[in-house]
């Protein structure tokens, strides 16, 4: 039984699995690698997952939802008709429906995964992408980090190379940068950084800002289906500028006035400006902590859907004075290198002289009291115990003392972050600790923080006195979920009724005619309305063979009239 | 834990290449995941060696440098030629000019009297083109960053130096850099950052950064960078008898102040000639005086300093109606002898008993009649280059009454800590001839 590699994007996500040949991409129901990362209800109320559920978010916004990767272990939620799912559940649905797709095309089932994660994902997020593919029934065998996917995807064409290579991965919603070095057949992560709330879609916001703008209305005053049209459009026009130097497109507004919009490269460039100064920080950071000039670069590599614009692209010729590598498909790299660790772990021969290390790309630490004066504390102080970029798997303590003599009660709080004071930095979770009373000295405990190869910390907390070991649950975070939680969550999910698959082409492909009829007007929407009756007539009539010939049929007249929507 | 040539099973004196190779090898035995420690062992191993690898290579290039120092100094064979070659390729742009010329600019801009919170220009700087590429920028961050040290005075313990940035370019600069959250690199020293950004955001107990002001830096806990830097910068606690005194004070420092200050004022009343006359009375006697002869009593002060409590360090904010006030008030005290400028003149308490009519019967009206049309802006214009080129600091004036003309008794400057004081005189009297309305010579009638 083989384990699949998942990337679980905030756009799109793919499966894949590792087979004698290497990676190998799975293709989902509808013949696609990539499924967006959009869960939705049908009108049955049936759960659909990927294409169809991200055309339906033009048409049911309030059945819909995307983009909910940024959410991952955070209170957020949204109800869909009459439940409400966390970031974690959603993304769950979409796992399920992936392992699904992998189920039809391995004809076996599957239960080990490996799934990619932001390489600047926390704690929490981490713990929550894990419940997330428990939730889906997937045992994770480990997270990996993406832009060390992506490296490992492009270390296997060179594996005998000497080389020191930086990935860009630049996301539907994250960014990473990595520096990696390959020896030997080691690969080996030097640093990273990264920025877990910039992306693509942030990019597609700045456009669908500022075409609301130019239609002179503000983006909340639109009706929740146009707001999701008009940055549907947006998205496609960000796309379409990577090849072309201007876009033009209708947008039929509020008042069913047809208008037409456009944007030059020029001006997008201008607008995304502010973006590409964000990105520029994380590189450096990880160039400088990896001690590195531009010369010890061998290969700038390209990561993530987003590094398809030519804006980013410059960027990062000009910064490294050289042209960055993207050999591989960037949307499939992430789940090629997934793909690749899975043989790693399950020991593919094949990969029987690859190994590789990633590193801890941020500082953990617990929260301490500092004497400022005789008998004069002050707490709020971050000390740092595993300090980033860290080699991983790592394991180090530290010994701390209670404030004062006699005290009972240790209160330890776990922090990520740079900053010096605690509140600036992200709160992981705390436990209290039993301490044995005593008046003449003060207790003395080890803190041991030990960071798994998945990026996962675990603390144990010694009293030195009583040799008294405390492993630390982390609790007390409100977006983190417990494990009967998840368990509850699995069993919940497992009674929802998900759309089957061998329809789902018919349910996108609806979908696609529904959302294609609110883009046009008059004789055209005639016309889409006309090809919605046709197909409704043919699905009613439950012949397989008849409904696929009909949407074979149907396709290049919608694709047409989609075509001219855009120019 | 054992030797690191003895756990990578190479020679104590390996080179980086076979280190890599012996670090490569083993690791391929090792399940990270199952065996952690295993793992861990070998890694400081590696790590232990890269390290040694690098300190001997470091000490191998400096020898290196010195004996090439050397030999340029004593052998010149072609040296000529040489020379004749340099000149002939065009010298390339290499990145250290390029972050000097961009040092030179922030030095200039520094320097400048609205340096220090034009947004435009920091922002120019920091825009740069040329800070596209990654090295030039890191060289730029620091050498930034040491400039930035160096003249608040981090090098030197006693110095204290205001902030030479507003608030608003540090936050620029820290945010563009990300210096707040480097910390924990290690290529970053926190106590660096954290001093300076004390020095920067500590008096405006900044939101963002306001958690810094509390933070005592020098008693960073147990960071590891910690013990590796400035010891000398580290908490001296103070002795308990010192500490003993401050918690003392703190409860009655108040009212010592308010019973010294009170038996100072008792020793003044008790021995100065002016305390025991009416404050009337002395300033009466102080304008006559001036009026008629040059040694008059000084109760005063002869050379009084009177602080406009105006600071032009931002040309920009200077607008015409503050520039006719300060005129005003030149011409009041000129009208009023030695008036203090920031006295009403209308108040009646400070007026002399003379009535001011009678007082500008006795002087003589003087009219400019052949002042140049363009006065004021020839002035304006240099008080622009004054302060363009440095001359900088706090306007102040000082008036002495003992001075037969206008100029002499009233001299208004910028006070600069880094230049002369250079006189803004020119530029005041072009203000006045600017004004539609006679002047007045305070010079008595023979």
């Amino acid at each position: 039984m083989s384990i699949v590699g998942i990337d679980l994007g905030t756009t799109n996500s793919l499966i894949s699995v590792f087979t004698d040949d290497g990676p190998e991409l799975i293709p989902n129901a509808l013949g696609d690698f990539l499924t967006p990362s959009a869960v939705g209800l049908s009108d049955k109320g049936h759960v659909l997952v990927g294409q169809a559920a991200k055309d339906r978010l033009v048409t049911h916004p309030q059945l819909t939802q995307s983009r909910f990767k940024r959410y991952m272990g955070t209170n957020w939620g949204q109800k869909l008709g009459r439940k409400h799912y966390r970031a974690e559940d959603l993304s769950a649905l979409v796992l399920a429906s992936l392992k699904a797709d992998a189920e039809a095309y391995l004809g076996a089932p599957v239960e080990r995964a490996i799934i990619s994660v932001p390489a600047y994902f926390n704690d929490v997020q981490r713990k929550a992408t894990m419940a997330a593919g428990q939730i889906a029934g997937l045992k994770v065998e480990r997270l990996i980090n993406e832009p060390t996917a992506a490296a490992l995807a492009y270390g296997l064409n060179d594996k005998d190379g000497e080389s020191t290579f930086l990935v860009v991965d630049l996301g539907g919603g994250t960014f990473d940068v990595s520096i990696l070095e390959m020896f030997d057949g080691v690969m080996e992560v030097r640093a990273s950084a990264g920025d877990a709330f910039l992306g693509g879609e942030d990019f597609t916001d700045v456009v669908t800002k500022h075409f609301a703008e130019k239609l002179e209305a503000p983006l909340d005053k639109f009706s929740a289906k146009k707001a999701a049209m008009l940055r549907d459009l947006a998205d496609q026009a960000k796309a379409r500028l990577s090849s072309e130097h201007e876009v033009s497109f209708k947008f039929i507004d509020d008042k069913s006035n047809e208008q037409t919009l456009s944007l030059t490269r020029n001006k997008f460039e201008q607008l995304v400006e502010g973006l590409l100064k964000k990105l520029r920080h994380p590189i450096q950071r990880a160039v400088m902590d990896a001690g590195l000039r531009a010369e010890n670069i061998d290969q700038v590599v390209l990561v993530g859907g987003a590094t398809r614009m030519p804006v980013v692209r410059s960027l990062i010729a000009r910064m490294f004075k050289t042209f960055p590598v993207h050999n591989i498909n960037p949307d499939h790299v992430i789940a090629m290198g997934a793909a690749v660790q899975a043989g790693l772990v399950s020991r593919h021969s094949a990969l029987d002289d690859i190994v590789m290390t990633d590193v801890c790309p941020f500082t953990l630490g617990t929260e301490v009291a500092i004497e400022i004066a005789r008998g004069q504390h002050e707490d709020g102080h971050f000390q740092p115990i595993i300090e980033r970029n860290t080699v991983i798997p790592v394991s180090r303590s530290v010994i701390n003392s209670t404030i004062r003599k006699g005290q009972t009660q240790l209160n330890l709080r776990i922090f990520q972050g740079e900053a010096p004071r605690v509140n600036n930095n992200v709160f992981l979770g705390q436990v209290n600790i039993s301490l044995p009373k005593n008046n003449k000295e003060h207790e003395a405990v080890d803190i041991r923080f030990t960071y798994d190869v998945s990026g996962v910390l675990e603390v144990l907390v010694e009293v030195l006195s009583t040799k008294k070991v405390s492993r630390l649950v982390i609790e007390g975070n409100p977006g983190a979920l417990t494990k009967s939680e998840i368990d509850a969550r699995f069993k919940e999910l497992d009674k929802l009724k998900v759309h089957p698959r061998d329809e789902t082409a018919n349910v996108a492909f609806m979908a696609r005619l529904a959302k294609a009829y609110e883009n046009h007007l008059g004789d055209v929407r005639q016309e889409i309305q006309h090809m919605i009756t046709v197909f409704e007539a043919v699905l009613a009539r439950q012949n397989k063979h008849e409904i696929t010939e009909t949407r074979e049929e149907i396709e290049p007249h919608l694709k047409a009239f989609e075509d001219r929507s855009i120019f | 834990m054992a030797a690191w040539w003895k756990v990578l099973e190479v020679e104590a004196d390996a080179d980086l290449r076979a280190v890599k190779r012996a670090y490569a090898a083993k690791l391929k035995t090792i399940r990270q995941d199952e065996d952690p420690k295993g793992f861990m062992e070998l890694r400081a191993a590696y790590d232990a060696a890269r390290a040694h690898i690098s300190y001997h290579e470091q000490q191998a290039n400096d020898v290196t440098n010195e004996i090439t120092n050397e030999s340029v100094i004593e052998v010149d064979p072609d040296w000529e030629v040489l020379a004749q070659d340099a000149a002939d390729t065009p010298p390339e742009i290499s990145y250290p000019t390029i972050v000097e010329q961009l040092m030179d600019e922030v030095h200039t801009l520094i320097n400048s009297p609205w340096g220090a919170g034009n947004v435009g220009s920091w922002t120019a700087i920091l825009d740069d083109e040329r800070l596209d590429d990654i090295d030039v920028y890191s060289d730029f961050e620091n050498a930034l960053l040491n400039y930035m040290l160096n003249i608040h005075g981090f090098f030197d313990e006693d110095a204290n130096v205001k902030p030479k940035l507003d608030l608003t370019i540090a936050h620029l600069v820290f945010e563009r850099f990300g210096w707040q959250n480097n910390r924990n690199s290690v290529h970053f020293n926190p106590v660096v950052y954290d001093w300076l950004a004390d020095k920067f955001f500590r008096q405006h107990e900044d939101a963002t950064y306001g958690d810094l002001k509390k933070i005592d830096l020098r008693a960073d806990p147990a960071h590891a960078n910690y013990s590796q830097f400035n010891q000398r910068r580290l908490i001296k606690k103070p002795s308990p008898r010192m500490d003993k005194f401050l918690k003392w004070f703190d409860g009655n420092g108040a009212f010592i102040l308010v019973c010294l200050m009170i038996a100072l004022m008792a020793i003044y009343y008790a021995f100065s000639p002016a305390a025991n006359k009416s404050w009337d009375t002395i300033y009466r006697e102080s304008i006559i005086a001036s009026q008629t002869e040059n040694n008059a009593p000084d109760y005063f002060g002869t050379q009084k300093k009177i602080n406009l409590g105006n600071s032009i360090e931002n040309i920009a904010d200077l607008d015409c109606s503050q520039l006719e006030a300060w005129a005003k008030n030149y011409t009041m005290a000129e009208s009023f002898g030695e008036r203090p400028l920031d006295v009403p003149s209308t108040n009646e308490a400070f007026l002399p008993a003379t009535d001011p009519m009678e007082v500008f019967k006795n002087m003589e009206v003087m009219k400019f009649e052949d002042r140049p049309a363009n006065a004021l802006d020839e002035a304006l214009e240099k008080i622009w280059q004054d302060i363009e080129s440095g001359k900088t600091g706090e306007v102040e004036a000082s008036i002495d009454p003992a001075g037969d003309t206008l100029e002499e008794r009233f001299k208004p400057s910028i006070k600069s800590p880094t230049t002369n004081k250079s006189s803004i005189q020119p530029w005041l009297r072009a203000k006045c001839l600017a004004e539609e309305r006679p002047k007045y010579d305070l010079t008595p009638e023979e």
